[in-house]
């Protein structure tokens, strides 16, 4: 088994904390190279042009500041791990669908292995397409991927 | 030279795929809309004539003043013409046309909107036509000037004046109590800021507003957005049908929906739903309100004391106004004015062969486009988005807000709130 | 790999992204103060042609229109 490639995809939050581990880990482990992709949601942008939105230039440029401050606060927490874990990792952001952009990187970098967090979700948002670890497994079918759940079992 | 290149998009040819999906799903319903429309009259000539000949028959034989005959036969003439159009003849039925154009208001507006949202949310709309789609909804903006034609100034002094007093207190009132409250439960003030302009006024337009300045979260603000686009897609297809079930006049229902309804285009269209003296109401009062998104923004940095965040050239009420007033809305005011000179060359909306009689067959196919493009651009996965604070916040102003609504305009009456025309 | 080196090359990859980040919003931007006055415009042009001709304004949008 040959895994040179990992790729971790996290949003930063706290569910995920237990799949960054395990992709440090399996990076250490296995000696392969590991990419942390963070991707931002850009879907607020498309409200700028509600009929009467009024301001919509500093809207936008508020938006983009503030994507672009919570992607830093990601990449100095991943790069905080990083130096904690001793190990090094290409950290990527990403602006646009999650699921895409994952899809996206995943083609254009050739990964042997994806590692997302899954969050537990609960009543109506249980359904699929809530639920972007689910998608993302139904659409890379020939990659290997791993679901982390945010808690032990 | 420069006005025009300002005027023109540079990279126009892409929002022209969309614009045409818009204009061809606009024509299909609007003829769909007129077909039932033309078969529902049919259905009620065809019960109507017989009911009136009789009457006409009952008022002959007891001597009845001739001119009174001769308005019902007017009428029985006007039925015969529905008929002929549909190629019917008295007895024949159409119930199927009155149950879908009448009982269950499936009109233009209803089937653009919905059908919009089941095409978007099923088979999807093609990248290549989601820029088009987005350039279409703002089509509504001609056709509200347009409907400028059907005011006279004492109905914006009237209705506009009752409805601005009435707005501003709803307004100012739920932004003030949503801030407050959102203070005094610690929930950040951007969140805060965005909820109380945003269930205040104009929904997602004044959240736009005021983000930057109360610097929103993004993660907050796409709560706050899709609270707000779910309350308001749910009050567009409850209110109408809410409304009815009230018995509540076209006038009444037009200010409540421009009380309750945040977004314009969804208040516009449950309105238009409703009738046309209850769009009448909504459109002025729509007006009226929009105009206070300026205050409304110069409010919430008074609130959070957020001067510092406002830049130099967009301080003060003027440079607020200046950057933050919808510009359009001049021109609805300009046809009121000319509308309120009475000019006989201009004519009236009622008054056949006249130029505002001709504008006034204009502006359903701006709104018939404009809400192709709101249709088709309600995406689920939005809404989806509402949740946190945001949710109990909105929830809680939007059934405040309907409920005192419905009292005002109960309270008030329809004499009040009702647009004449000058007529 | 050194940690400057390794924060360099994170950094080029933000800022080429940045970069694309506002030239997405550049691109769908469109001014409200345009739409609004092309709203006027537009509006401006009906007025003109029912002026002009109005039985043709109206027989086009209520009649020719409607086909079926």
């Amino acid at each position: 088994m040959d895994t040179d490639s990992i790729l971790l995809c996290t949003d930063g939050k706290s569910h995920s904390r237990r799949a960054e581990e395990w992709a440090f880990r399996l990076a250490s482990e296995f000696r392969a190279s590991l990419t942390v992709l963070h991707v931002r949601d850009i879907f607020l942008k498309q409200f700028y042009n509600e009929i009467y939105a009024q301001g919509r230039r500093e809207y936008l440029e508020h938006v983009d500041a503030e994507l672009v401050r919570e992607a830093e606060a990601v990449k100095a927490h991943i790069n905080k791990c990083c130096l904690a874990n001793d190990i090094s990792c290409d950290f990527r952001v990403r602006y646009g669908d999650p699921l895409n952009e994952i899809l996206d990187e995943v083609k254009k970098g050739g990964y042997d292995l994806v590692v997302v967090g899954g969050k537990k979700l609960r009543g109506i948002r249980a359904f699929r397409s809530w639920n972007l670890p689910v998608r993302l497994s139904s659409k890379l079918v020939d990659r290997s991927i791993l679901i982390v759940r945010e808690t032990e079992p | 030279m420069s006005f025009i290149r300002q005027m023109v998009a540079e990279d126009w040819p892409k929002y022209i795929p969309g614009f045409l999906l818009c204009l061809f799903f606009a024509f299909v319903v609007m003829n769909i809309h007129h077909v039932l429309a033309k078969y529902h009259k049919a259905d009620v000539a065809s019960l109507a004539i017989p009911v009136l000949e009789q009457k006409i028959g009952e008022l002959k034989s007891s001597g009845a003043p001739v001119e009174k005959v001769a308005a019902i036969e007017q009428k029985i003439e006007k039925h015969r013409h529905a008929l002929e159009k549909v190629g019917g003849s008295v007895g024949d039925r159409w119930a199927w046309a009155t149950l879908l154009y009448q009982d269950l208001q499936f009109k233009y507006v209803a089937m653009l909107l919905i059908g919009g949202i089941i095409i978007r949310n099923t088979i999807g709309v093609s990248k290549i036509f989601l820029p088009g789609v987005g350039i279409a909804r703002p089509l509504i903006k001609p056709g509200i000037i347009i409907l400028g034609v059907h005011y006279v100034w004492s109905d914006v002094a009237k209705v506009g004046g009752a409805g601005l007093v009435l707005t501003a207190v709803f307004i100012f009132g739920t932004a003030l109590a949503v801030m407050y409250l959102c203070k005094k439960f610690n929930v950040p003030d951007g969140l805060g800021g965005i909820m109380g302009a945003g269930t205040g006024v104009c929904g997602v337009s004044a959240i736009i507003a005021t983000a930057p300045v109360v610097k929103a979260k993004p993660r907050d603000m796409a709560y706050a957005i899709g609270t707000i686009l779910l309350f308001g897609t749910l009050m567009l297809f409850v209110m109408p049908y809410l409304g009815q079930m009230l018995d509540v006049s076209q006038s009444q229902f037009g200010a409540w929906a421009a009380l309750a309804i945040l977004n314009t285009a969804q208040l516009i269209a449950a309105a238009e739903w409703y009738g046309e003296d209850a769009r009448n109401t909504a459109v002025l009062i729509n007006a009226a309100r929009i105009m206070l998104i300026p205050f409304i923004v110069m409010y919430t940095v008074w609130f959070y004391d957020l001067k510092e965040n406002v830049s130099k050239e967009q301080q003060g009420l003027w440079n607020t106004i200046k950057s933050k007033f919808p510009v359009f809305i001049i021109g609805f005011f300009i046809l009121v004015l000319l509308n309120s000179m009475h000019m006989p060359f201009l004519g009236g909306p009622k008054v056949a062969h006249t130029p505002f009689w001709a504008m006034n067959a204009v502006y359903k196919w701006f709104f018939a486009v404009g809400f192709a493009g709101i249709g088709l651009s309600i995406s689920i996965d939005d809404m989806k988005k509402a949740g946190g604070v945001a949710f109990l916040v909105g929830s809680g102003a939007a059934t405040a807000k309907m409920v005192l609504g419905l009292a005002a305009v109960l309270i008030i009456g329809s004499e009040l709130l009702k647009v004449t025309g000058g007529h | 790999m050194p940690e400057t080196r390794k924060q360099n090359r994170n950094n080029d990859i933000n800022d080429s992204v940045d970069k694309s980040l506002k030239d997405t919003s550049e691109r769908v931007l469109s001014s409200e103060k345009r739409e609004d006055i092309w709203a006027i415009i537009i509006a401006g042009i009906i007025l003109l042609l029912s002026a002009i001709n109005p039985d043709a304004v109206y027989t086009f949008f209520k009649k020719t229109l409607f086909m079926f």
